[in-house]
């Protein structure tokens, strides 16, 4: 943000300031420790994990030895670089950081953006999901801000694409127009494929499949149901139970993520006047295992510029 | 200042916008909308409903930075620019296609020299031609491109086409369809979040008469 009044500078930083404190107090609280990423990631080692991100949104360097590096793009992928080589077993660790990220926006200038992430490593399935989603809400609950949660898991989408015998570069087609919501470019991609009748009138609802847990369970049920979609909606119930107000969690079973390593619950926040999801997170063990082990790991990271712009109005 | 417990839409001026009153006046959503006026914003005090009458290639910004939560235009703007929206419906109008154009006869591919292209789209150009593996050169034109292979500025053009009329009165022709265009309802994604309700009761009676 730019401010012409030293006043409104002062402020502005204050603001900041306070916001971080205070989230960065909620996160201690918790039992998480602070922990400062690394600058740099080899540039094709970071491409080869998240096939999706744009190439030109980089922010690439070269090294002595001709090496191209990335300016961190996301502290995920970086944090697991840095710590699951050194993992030892059945050990369970807490981190959270607050950091720069570094992108190139469509018109190819340099744009920064500050991260709070919180990433639980190492803890069981059902009771790292719960802990994270109830530290995702206290956080926007202290905020102050209106804010709404959409919530999916990743085995909905990838049960469909298995069922459709997508290759990989349909997959990432398919996401794509799930991505930017467009019914036109999902009907062409239907009348492409072959499939059976209850999975052609899935994909035609499938932009629908929003709402309350019981609202979507509801319409699902009347369009296609088996044991593995029985087993999301169940998994689903159970993490929604200690989240503070319920209203605001919704399900959109047709979410997708930039990120390509999430693996189960998923999840993207929106606070009103922001033009973008402010929160995004999910459980991300496939990304564990790009490193070297299967860990399971879950977290998520706040655009807290976003936020202050929000707290300052 | 706009009420922000509205539902603001961006509408372009000229034809897609007229065709688009027409469907929200059908669905019973334009009565506010004065179309001999000269007057750029709308307020349907009743629907709770803002209109805005904006510039065609502005309307994805508007809708982009949140300051109207629905817009509506042809989809070739969306194919030409990524953007963060959501492109929640086809509306069934504003038909027309992109296509490439030149002089009867003309070879496209495998041309042992660069093709030149003129275009007001160079993205979608580019992208096309590098899936057909044909090497180009790209001159962006901001209009009247169908004389850029008369002058002997490209050899060929890029551009939509609704009737072709303008190509032949220019001695051109189609010389290839490359996809469909249509106009779009578009949203921004925070406001689809916290309007969901009003925009898909909105997409519902829109689907009745597309």
């Amino acid at each position: 943000m730019t401010f012409l009044n030293m006043m409104d500078e002062l402020n502005y930083q204050r603001t900041k300031y306070d916001l971080n404190q205070k989230l960065s107090q909620l996160i201690n609280q918790e039992g998480y420790i602070s922990f400062e990423p690394d600058f740099f990631e080899d540039y094709e080692n970071f491409m080869l994990k998240n096939r999706r991100v744009k190439k030109e949104n980089m922010v690439k360097m070269i090294d002595q030895d001709g090496r191209i590096l990335v300016l961190r793009p996301d502290i995920t992928t970086l944090l697991m670089r840095q710590i699951v080589p050194k993992w030892q077993q059945d050990s369970v660790i807490r981190l959270f950081y607050h950091s720069t990220i570094f992108k190139r926006n469509a018109l190819g200038k340099l744009d920064t953006q500050r991260q709070f992430g919180v990433e639980l490593l190492g803890e069981k399935r059902i009771e790292a999901d719960l802990e994270i989603l109830s530290i995702v809400s206290k956080v926007l609950d202290t905020l102050d801000v209106d804010y709404v949660v959409e919530l999916s898991d990743t085995r909905f989408l990838d049960f469909m694409m298995s069922e459709l015998n997508l290759n990989e570069k349909e997959q990432n087609e398919f996401k794509d127009i799930l991505f930017r919501k467009s019914s036109y470019d999902l009907m062409r991609f239907t009348e492409s494929k072959t499939m059976s009748k209850a999975m052609s009138l899935l994909l035609d609802n499938i932009f629908s499949l929003q709402g309350s847990i019981e609202d979507v369970e509801k319409k699902m049920s009347k369009l296609y149901f088996n044991e593995v979609i029985q087993s999301i909606f169940n998994d689903l119930k159970k993490r929604l139970a200690l989240v503070n107000r319920k209203k605001k969690w919704m399900v959109d079973l047709s979410l997708v993520s930039t990120y390509d390593y999430y693996e189960g619950i998923l999840f993207k926040g929106f606070i009103h006047g922001s033009n973008n999801a402010v929160l995004s997170g999910g459980r991300y063990d496939p990304l564990t295992e790009q490193y070297g082990k299967k860990i399971p790991a879950i977290g998520f990271t706040l655009n807290t510029q976003e936020l202050v712009k929000e707290v300052l109005r | 200042m706009m009420n922000p417990t509205y539902l603001t839409i961006a509408l372009p001026k000229g034809r897609l916008g007229d065709e688009a009153i027409q469907r929200f006046k059908a669905i019973g959503y334009g009565d506010a909308i004065d179309s001999d006026s000269r007057k750029l914003v709308f307020v349907d005090e009743v629907k709770k409903l803002t209109f805005m009458l904006v510039k065609p290639s502005d309307v994805i910004t508007y809708v982009e930075k949140g300051v109207a939560d629905l817009g509506i235009i042809g989809s070739d703007s969306l194919l030409e620019d990524e953007r963060n929206l959501y492109e929640l419906l086809p509306l069934g109008f504003g038909y027309c296609y992109f296509a490439v154009a030149g002089k009867k006869g003309e070879i496209i591919y495998q041309r042992d020299d660069v093709l030149k292209i003129a275009t007001k789209y160079p993205n979608v150009t580019k992208a096309y031609f590098k899936q057909k593996n044909q090497a180009i050169e790209v001159i962006k034109l901001n209009g009247s491109v169908e004389l850029a292979p008369l002058v002997g500025l490209s050899d060929v053009i890029v551009d939509i086409v609704e009737t072709g009329k303008t190509l032949i009165a220019n001695g051109l022709d189609v010389i290839e369809k490359m996809m469909d265009v249509s106009a779009r309802l578009i949203s921004n994604p925070v406001s689809y979040r916290f309007k969901n309700e009003i925009i898909t009761d909105l997409m519902d009676q829109l689907k009745k008469v597309g």
